[in-house]
């Protein structure tokens, strides 16, 4: 048992996972960089310790101190969240050492899944499917022969890499040579190291993850699907559970399958088995992320489980207590990831200072925000400002929901993808369940802004309203003058 | 106050035809204006743009406030001299609002014969200064000029001076100038910025010298360019005559509206003392009570009725002095004195007027003079009465008023009467006439008739019999030139009003005027000797 | 007034006056429209456009403007004074005269008639009670004409090198 838990990260799940934590009766501390001392789960938190880096990035890196923060404070655990240390083995094996509870899973999972081309050769040496592929390192003089025969489309992926960076895709063989030695200099330049593999790429993809969890005693269960689809640059931006792609039969492959993967390393704790689903059924395993996923809360809407205790009470020793029938899906829930970003102009990072934020409100509406009004965005850090998540009895009222909700949310100060997302949400595709990974690049025209000429009044009539200086001078013509308006004799 | 109660059927004959031969008049007066202010040769504005300039009331939209109204003066200046050669003699001055202060604006026109001086130039120029003086406006040149035209170098040279005159003067009373400096200010002109309080130069077209290219290398032999001995760069960085570079014009006309804005707010002797309100009878009607024949009398409360507030008017001494109406009304919210001649002025009514004056002065109320009349009254019973000392008094307590005075002339202004209802020598604020208007020492046809009578008095002294026909072309000869001269553009031409205006107009004339003459105080009244 | 409103990187120029009772007249090119505005009690604004409200949220912040409404969600606008200094970057932008700053010898000249020169490329070295100074070329221009050579000596303000548009 621990009575006090440490998290090691910053902003929305930060401070989500304090509420937990403290709906659970345990005592908080946020170890944090100064440039986040006034963030709300700083300020809520029973105690914080601030950290300190070259960067603020870096100050959330650095294990030595983060252990020392645990120390210092007196807890016995400590919470990663997502990103940052969350899988790092060796950070996971240093907490060890100290006598500080990983709320997590065992670091030779982090170590096995964490390697993109061992944890592809685990799951398919257990009869998992797997794309076909082309592994480097299993015999490099004959690698880019394989990888020819494969057949296009293949899709090259540096072994270092994860969360879509450093991937190509080559339609056509005779440039295959090219890319791969492009994609080796950048996985050198980009992850310290240049091996590949390739694999056979799946047209239209979808993206579909299976959430697991495990208890110290041998028991795993799955929470269903989640589909990712809708993405950016690689990056998920819309999430949803259930898939409107899958069948109650596949539904069950997958999650089977996923289930499987995790029992055969004897997983603990929380993890996520990420699939690529293609236009005819197949699926294939992509990668396990061994943490909590940013898009879980769709999975707690649906299943009204809280994951973040299930994770402190498999940490704590306690067995799962339910069984895979006591897990269902009801309703159906969507997330959607607010960005500080400019959707007009290729996605670049906004700054800013939030000069106004009221979140929305509503049945099935739940916010994971960790900013405040008066707050300064920068780009330190991942531009994500918050998670609105809406749960509806259907998939249709999840999204009229989150449509809803976006339209509500009102954050002013910088640039958001808000509206952006909306248009996503009432794009067809979408709305018919549809949408693969190439779904927004694809759709890029049909996404783009557009005001009336109605929307630009109102804007203009507001941005005159509020400009002050243009109002004095307009107030600084005397009465008659401005009764008499532009009279001429 | 009581509304007055109008007489006037808009449905009769006389009503009818009044209004379709004053519609006329009035609509070949905006004519003449749109094309004075905007036809120009496509020569001309071709060598303006050509030039990177901006036409003249292009610079005026730029400069003035939106939205806001714009009083121009004497737009029809020089219109029956020079052959109408030179459009509102090459300049435009007027009364608007900048950066919400109320300002005179004196625009050189440089789109005719690059803008040079005519005679009425400077003489506009002065009358625009001398309103400033008056009412305590800062005013604001925008330069442009080709300098004094060399074929009439003499009438400019006397003239000329009188504008930098009223300059130091105004400079003296503490009422900002600013000068933009567009084109050229050459010789004397080169003094309007260097008098200014504040200047404006754009780089490449502006220039500021005493002597041009051509009179540099007359008078040394030393060849340069215009910019070279007078340009933005020397004058900013070099000399400091200039204050503010700019690097078009658009630029220069912002820095000037930025200054204008941290000018000390205006101190006003009056405000207005009640809520706007438009008449409550329509103004058009106008054209259809005055007549164009100036011998036909109407009753000028009906005119007072279309220009004031909810036609409302206090009439004073209503039984007494019945040819000159008296009263108090609101213009604008503004509080004013209205005399108004309903025929010849007489001993009671020219009393009736002094007394009147008196009160205006004393309760501080701007007098309105709304002129229609031919004269005193003459006649031996009438001097036994003493209408001449009477006439007297009447413009002593005229003369001597501190309060300010506006004139409208509405139809007819003949004989002493126009001097004694504050016509031009006598300082009215602002001075204006209708475009039907005529005016002089006598009548047209008094002139002719009068003049017959005494050539052919001549003839008989020496016995001689007067040729009829040579009598006629002699009075037709007489009638003609009276008639011209006495005709609101001839005066107009010669800058003897600050502009003609359309009847509708005249209420918003006298609401700016009105607020403008606001900005100087009021001294306390204080008369010559009255002939009692 | 005149106002430049820039939303989504396009220029909206408005001419605003006064009407009666709280009502601006807003002109936009060739289209005119009023407004009103009231604030109501949770924030909000209740913005009218010719009879037609909606209430917004709106915040500022220097030069731009934050509106959100459920319509349009979150734009903003960027404000840009037309009357302020159109034409150069700074008041007064460069000028084409180099003056000597103080009187002194010159030391170095670097350019020659005819040659182009770029913002702050190096052109004349002058040296002044024991100071030297490098004058540079305030923009990009040629070099019309160099008034002094080495191991002459100018005036305060003389007017060192006369330069020339491109």
């Amino acid at each position: 048992m621990f009575q006090k838990v440490l998290i090691a990260n910053r902003g929305e799940i930060a401070l989500r996972i304090l509420r937990t934590l403290k709906g659970m009766g345990l005592a908080t501390v946020v170890a944090h960089h100064a440039v986040d001392a006034d963030s709300p789960a700083v300020l809520e938190a029973d105690e914080s310790v601030e950290l300190h880096g070259l960067t603020p990035v870096a100050a959330y890196l650095d294990i030595a101190r983060l252990v020392e923060a645990c120390r210092r404070s007196g807890a016995q655990a400590l919470h990663p969240g997502y990103g940052f240390l969350s899988e790092n083995a060796a950070f996971a094996r240093a907490l060890d050492a100290a006598g500080i509870v990983f709320i997590g899973p065992r670091p030779d999972s982090i170590e096995l899944m964490g390697d993109k081309v061992r944890a592809r050769s685990f799951v398919a040496q257990r009869g998992f499917p797997v794309a076909p592929s082309a592994i480097e390192d299993d015999d490099p003089a004959s690698f880019v022969e394989r990888a020819r025969a494969l057949g296009a489309p293949l899709l090259i992926k540096p072994s270092a890499g994860g969360g879509g960076k450093g991937m190509r895709i080559v339609r056509d063989l005779a440039v295959l040579d090219r890319e791969i030695e492009t994609a080796r200099r950048e996985g050198e330049r980009y992850f310290g190291d240049g091996r590949l593999f390739v694999e056979r790429y799946v047209e239209r993809p979808r993206h579909i993850e299976v959430q697991v969890m495990g208890d110290a005693h041998g028991q795993l269960v799955h929470f269903w699907e989640r589909e990712c689809s809708v993405q950016r640059r690689f990056q998920k931006i819309i999430e949803e559970t259930p898939s409107p792609a899958l069948s109650p039969a596949q539904r069950h492959a997958i999650c089977e399958a996923a289930a499987g993967i995790a029992r055969a390393v004897n997983y603990r704790g929380a993890g996520t088995v990420e699939f690529i689903y293609g236009a005819g059924g197949e699926f294939y395993f992509l990668e396990m992320n061994t943490r909590l996923q940013v898009e879980h809360p769709v999975t707690e809407m649906v299943t009204g489980f809280d994951l973040v205790r299930e994770q402190v009470r498999v940490a704590q020793g306690e067995p799962l207590g339910y069984t895979q029938a006591d897990i269902a899906q009801l309703g159906h829930a969507i997330e959607c990831r607010l960005y500080a970003e400019d959707a007009a102009h290729d996605f670049r990072p906004a700054t800013g200072d939030i000069l106004c934020w009221r979140p929305p409100s509503g049945p099935g509406v739940r916010v994971d925000a960790g900013v405040r009004e008066g707050q300064a965005v920068s780009t330190a850090f991942d531009p994500m400002i918050a998670k609105i998540i809406c749960h509806g009895n259907t998939r249709a009222q999840a999204i009229e929901r989150s449509i809803l909700a976006l339209e509500q949310s009102v954050l002013l100060g910088l640039t958001t993808n808000a509206r952006y997302l909306t248009r996503v949400l009432r794009h067809a595709e979408f709305r018919a369940g549809q949408a693969d990974t190439g779904m927004l690049a694809r759709c890029a025209d049909e996404l783009r802004e557009s005001l009336t000429p109605g929307d630009i009044d109102l804007v203009l009539a507001s941005a005159v309203l509020a400009d002050r200086e243009l109002l004095r001078a307009v107030h600084a013509i005397p009465a008659m003058h401005a009764a008499m308006g532009p009279w001429r004799n | 106050m009581k509304r007055i109660d109008s007489r006037i059927d808009t449905a009769s004959e006389a009503f009818r035809r009044n209004h379709q031969a004053m519609s006329a008049i009035v609509a070949n007066f905006r004519e003449r204006m749109e094309i004075t202010r905007h036809q120009r040769p496509p020569h001309e504005i071709k060598r303006v743009r050509a030039q990177g300039k901006l036409l003249v009331r292009e610079r005026l939209d730029l400069l003035l406030d939106p939205g806001t109204p714009f009083l121009e003066f004497s737009a029809l200046a020089a219109c029956e001299d020079y052959n109408g050669e030179v459009p509102g003699a090459n300049v435009v001055t007027g009364l608007g609002v900048v950066s919400g202060r109320e300002v005179l604006i004196h625009a050189d026109d440089s789109s005719v014969k690059g803008g040079v001086w005519y005679t009425l130039t400077p003489r506009k120029l002065a009358r625009l200064l001398d309103i400033a003086l008056e009412n305590q406006l800062p005013v604001l040149h925008l330069c442009d000029s080709g300098g004094a035209f060399l074929e009439e170098l003499s009438g400019v040279y006397i003239e000329g001076g009188r504008v930098f005159r009223n300059q130091c003067l105004l400079s003296k009373a503490g009422v900002p100038q600013i000068a933009m400096v567009f084109g050229h200010c050459t010789a004397g002109g080169a003094y309007i910025p260097a008098l200014c309080d504040y200047s404006i130069i754009v780089r490449g077209t502006g220039g500021v010298f005493l002597g041009g290219p051509p009179l540099v290398k007359a008078a040394t032999g030393e060849e340069h360019t215009a910019d070279e001995i007078g340009g933005c760069d020397l004058h900013t960085q070099v000399s400091g005559t200039v204050d503010y570079p700019a690097d078009n014009e658009a630029h220069a006309i912002a820095i000037c509206r930025e200054i204008v804005a941290q000018f000390k707010p205006a101190t006003k002797s009056y405000l207005p003392e009640r809520d706007a309100e438009p008449p409550y009878y329509d103004p058009d009607e106008m054209l259809g009570i005055v007549s164009p024949d100036h011998r036909v009398q109407f009753d000028q409360r009906e005119l007072i009725a279309r220009m004031v507030d909810g036609s409302r008017f206090h009439e004073y001494q209503p039984a007494y002095g019945t040819t000159l109406i008296c009263g108090y009304a609101y213009i604008w919210g503004y509080r004013v004195g209205i005399l108004a001649n309903n025929g010849v002025l007489f001993s009671d009514s020219s009393k009736k007027a002094a007394h009147f004056i008196s009160l205006c002065n004393q309760n501080r109320t701007p007098l309105v003079f709304l002129q229609n009349t031919t004269g005193y009254m003459i006649g031996r019973n009438y001097e036994m009465e003493g209408i001449t000392k009477d006439g007297a008094k009447m413009l002593m307590a005229q003369a001597g008023s501190e309060v300010p005075k506006f004139t409208v002339i509405t139809s007819a202004a003949f004989g002493a009467g126009y001097y004694g209802m504050c016509g031009r020598a006598w300082d009215p604020r602002m001075i204006w006439a209708w475009p039907n208007v005529h005016m002089g020492v006598m009548g047209p046809d008094q002139a002719a008739n009068t003049l017959a009578d005494v050539k052919i008095a001549q003839l008989r002294r020496k016995g001689n019999e007067p040729d009829a026909d040579e009598m006629k072309a002699l009075r037709q000869r007489v009638y003609e030139k009276a008639e011209r001269e006495s005709n609101a553009y001839f005066g107009t031409s010669r800058l003897w009003d600050d502009g003609l205006l359309a009847p509708v107009d005249t209420r918003n004339a006298l609401g700016m005027a009105l607020s403008a003459a606001s900005n100087a105080p009021i001294a306390d009244p204080r008369y010559g000797i009255f002939r009692f | 007034m005149r106002r430049r409103y820039v939303i989504n990187g396009q220029a909206h120029d408005l001419v605003v006056t006064r009407g009666a009772n709280g009502v601006f007249h807003v002109s936009h090119g060739e289209r005119k429209f009023d407004i009103q505005g009231k604030a109501l009690a949770d924030g909000r604004w209740q913005v009218t456009v010719d009879q037609r409200s909606q209430a917004v949220w709106i915040a500022a912040q220097g030069d731009s403007r934050f509106v959100h409404s459920a319509a349009t969600g979150a734009i903003e606008v960027e404000v840009i004074d037309l009357s302020a200094a159109s034409g150069g970057d700074r008041a007064g932008a460069a000028s084409d005269l180099l003056q000597a700053p103080m009187p002194g010898t010159v030391i170095a000249v670097h350019v020659a008639v005819g040659d182009a020169v770029c913002v702050g490329q190096p052109l004349i070295v002058i040296e002044s009670m024991k100071l030297e100074t490098t004058l540079t070329a305030p923009r990009d221009a040629r070099v019309k004409a160099v008034h002094f050579s080495v191991g002459n000596t100018f005036a305060l303000k003389s007017t060192l090198v006369t330069l020339q548009d491109l």
